[in-house]
């Protein structure tokens, strides 16, 4: 394998309805401050790899507005996911693999408040003959998932809340977090039920943001800056659809994907120092903390997803938060996941380190 | 949905015997099967905010006022119309913007002659890519008061303003655009 | 001027659909507009509703069966009632364990808008749409059995 690292990540503020700027003017700012940082010109960009999705857009083919973030002309090479841009960032990965080039960028735009009613919007990502015309509330299918797993004895909704807790008081030291604080378990248990057991605080707070992060690879990566966050593994795998024929207290394609990542990286998920999870609802993470085999682990140290989800770059903003953390010399090894679908049907799982392989 | 025209609709009543399955329907014993429906309805309503962003709120904001609004990229000139907020070239920010009087050449054109669900124009009907002088960039519009088979590209052509009480900030305030006085008179 | 508020406006889309459906799922719509219920035979046993591959083996599945419309729940989560849900008051989103069936039939419940009711293991049972087309909502909901 190629030698690929993550050089640097940027992102916007997760704002609940950002009514200011169209697609290009919430990503660009943040493309310049992710290229500047380690003195990358858009000329210099081998490849760009997005993802968004029209139905959170509302219009088809929403994502050439965002090109402009970039530009088109003279013509570049690029390509667009229809969905987390965690998916993007593995396509660039891959690209780079190939030895198409050295520098990719990678952003991901998702905007949750254009819908004036995801429940509308939601169910169009479900079955269209068995779950869409039933149009499911949009935490219903995780309600379930999440009183399955009480069912089953594995958390419970105190956990739950602690969870909750956790993760605001630590989004406190994020800035780019859309809602945070020092809240109590009580307080939390307090909150009223939107899809039993899920109370208020254990939905993530769907807003708007763009996040951004550069890939390059060899000594293009090494020349850019003084640490790298090598990507050492990434592989993700997929569950079934339908709800009723998955055993939903467990996340088989993510203990598959991070087996594979583990088997790429010459370690395992159990051996990072910190990850970050895409958890859009606080039972998410002792799902995959088990999947993963997380024991010790500092989980989620930026807030995670339930301080602020920007729908289609909450994954992307996960691989940039764990990577900065080696960037930055906190972490020597960590793991970000990514998910679409629901109930955390499909699932990346990407390992890192700030040594590349050898 | 549409049900097969042949299918007798008789309705039973739900199985009695709530554990038990019936034999498959290749034994002899078996149910007929209903015949199997072709398609479904499936309709999404989806209610949305469209956020038009602050360039392009300031090129609508100029329409209403009955003004054509550029930019010009402070790095490397390129002169937007309409213009974003940034350079998609250099990433820069736009100067302020200042006004051009509309008038341009028609870059490239169709004719639209077919009909479609939703059409607000009567077939057949101009479409064209303006270059607007003083600027960089085409802007689409429609162009009338001509032939279409008497469209050429390289035609000069004008902006025909909506009356004042009838500007919005849309792209309706320039009615559409006609062969320029000279050219065409 | 370019620090002024942007210009925002509401707008809708609609996708006026007609979809086509699989044999399998052609027969088990078809059925529920007769108050008929089919499931399809899987690797894991019979799964209701008939999915058209088997979620195990990707293989088509294979025949169908006439179930009992009445099963078991196995979760439930509970909702606030919108306009258009299946029960018009606050309900249960279920996952119902058809009797003889492998799995399980996302749909609603209705306990009379009384979550207290609501119990992992009671038993339900099919409430049929008077005016059935050959769609899920054939299925008004499930309810409590007797």
């Amino acid at each position: 394998m190629r030698d690929v690292a993550v050089v640097s990540f940027a992102q916007s503020p997760c704002e609940a309805a950002n009514r200011r700027d169209d697609m290009a003017g919430i990503l660009l700012p943040v493309i310049r401050e992710a290229l500047g940082a380690v003195g990358v010109d858009r000329d210099d960009v081998d490849f760009f790899a997005s993802g968004s999705h029209d139905f959170f857009e509302g219009r088809t083919f929403a994502y050439i507005e965002s090109l402009d973030a970039v530009g088109a002309w003279p013509p570049v090479s690029e390509s667009h996911v229809e969905m987390d841009a965690a998916w993007a960032f593995a396509e660039a990965w891959s690209w780079l693999q190939l030895g198409e080039g050295d520098i990719a960028l990678v952003y991901g735009i998702g905007r949750g408040s254009l819908a004036a009613d995801l429940d509308q919007v939601l169910p169009a990502q479900l079955d269209p003959y068995f779950l869409a015309p039933l149009r499911p509330h949009r935490d219903a299918l995780a309600g379930l998932q999440a009183a399955a797993m009480i069912d089953a004895g594995l958390t419970s909704e105190r956990d739950l809340a602690e969870i909750v807790v956790r993760s605001l008081s630590a989004a406190t030291g994020n800035p780019y977090a859309q809602k945070s604080g020092h809240l109590g378990v009580d307080q939390v248990l307090d909150a009223p039920y939107v899809s039993t057991p899920l109370r208020e605080h254990d939905v993530a707070p769907v807003g708007d943001a763009a996040a951004v992060v550069v890939l390059a690879a060899g000594d293009a990566a090494r020349r850019l800056g003084d640490r790298q966050a090598w990507v050492r593994g990434l592989d993700h795998r997929m569950d079934t659809h339908y709800p009723g024929v998955r055993n939903l207290t467990r996340s088989e394609s993510t203990r598959v994907a991070a087996a594979r990542a583990a088997e790429l990286a010459g370690f395992g998920a159990s051996e990072v120092d910190i990850a970050e999870l895409h958890t859009e609802y606080s039972h998410a993470e002792p799902l995959l903390a088990s999947a993963l085999g997380l024991e010790r682990t500092v989980v989620n140290p930026s807030g995670g997803p339930l301080a602020g989800r920007p729908v289609t770059a909450t994954g992307l903003v996960r691989i940039g938060e764990a990577a900065r953390r080696i960037l930055d010399g906190r972490a020597g090894r960590a793991l970000a996941h990514a998910t679409n679908g629901p109930a955390l049907q499909h699932n990346l799982v990407c390992l890192m380190s700030g040594e590349a392989a050898a | 949905m549409r049900e097969p025209a042949s299918e007798p609709s008789v309705l039973r009543e739900p199985a009695s015997e709530p554990s038990v399955l019936r034999e498959p329907a290749s034994e002899p014993s078996a149910p007929t099967l209903p015949e199997p429906l072709t398609t479904m309805a499936s309709p999404f309503r989806m209610d949305y905010t469209y956020v038009a962003g602050t360039g392009r709120s300031v090129f609508l904001r100029g329409l209403a006022e009955g003004r054509m609004l550029a930019r010009r990229c402070p790095a490397c000139a390129q002169v937007y119309l309409p213009p974003p907020e940034f350079c998609s070239r250099c990433l820069s920010r736009l100067d302020e913007p200042f006004e051009l009087d509309g008038r341009g050449v028609i870059s490239t054109f169709c004719v639209v002659s077919f009909p479609f669900p939703g059409q607000v124009h009567e077939p057949p009907y101009v479409v064209a890519h303006i270059q607007v002088e003083g600027s960089g960039t085409r802007l689409m519009h429609l162009v009338r008061e001509v032939d279409p088979a008497d469209v050429r590209i390289g035609m000069e052509v004008e902006p025909v303003w909506a009356g004042e009480d009838e500007r919005e900030n849309s792209l309706t305030s320039i009615r559409h655009y006609r062969p320029a006085g000279d050219e065409y008179a | 001027m370019t620090e002024g508020a942007s210009l925002s406006a509401p707008y809708t889309l609609e996708f006026p659909f007609e979809r086509t459906v699989g044999p399998k799922i052609g027969t088990f719509f078809a059925g529920l507009k007769e108050r008929r219920l089919f499931g399809a035979r899987a690797e894991r046993g019979v799964v209701c509703p008939p999915l058209e591959f088997d979620p195990d083996t990707g293989a088509e599945t294979g025949e169908l069966v006439e179930l009992a419309p009445a099963g078991t729940v196995a979760t439930w989560t509970w909702a606030r009632s919108r306009a258009g849900d299946p029960v018009a008051r606050d309900f249960a989103w279920a996952l119902v364990a058809i009797d003889g069936t492998a799995g399980s039939f996302f749909h609603a419940v209705d306990v009379g808008g009384d979550p207290s009711r609501m119990q992992v293991g009671m038993r339900v049972r099919v409430r049929w749409r008077g005016d059935r087309v050959g769609d899920l909502r054939d299925i008004e909901c499930f309810e409590v059995a007797p």
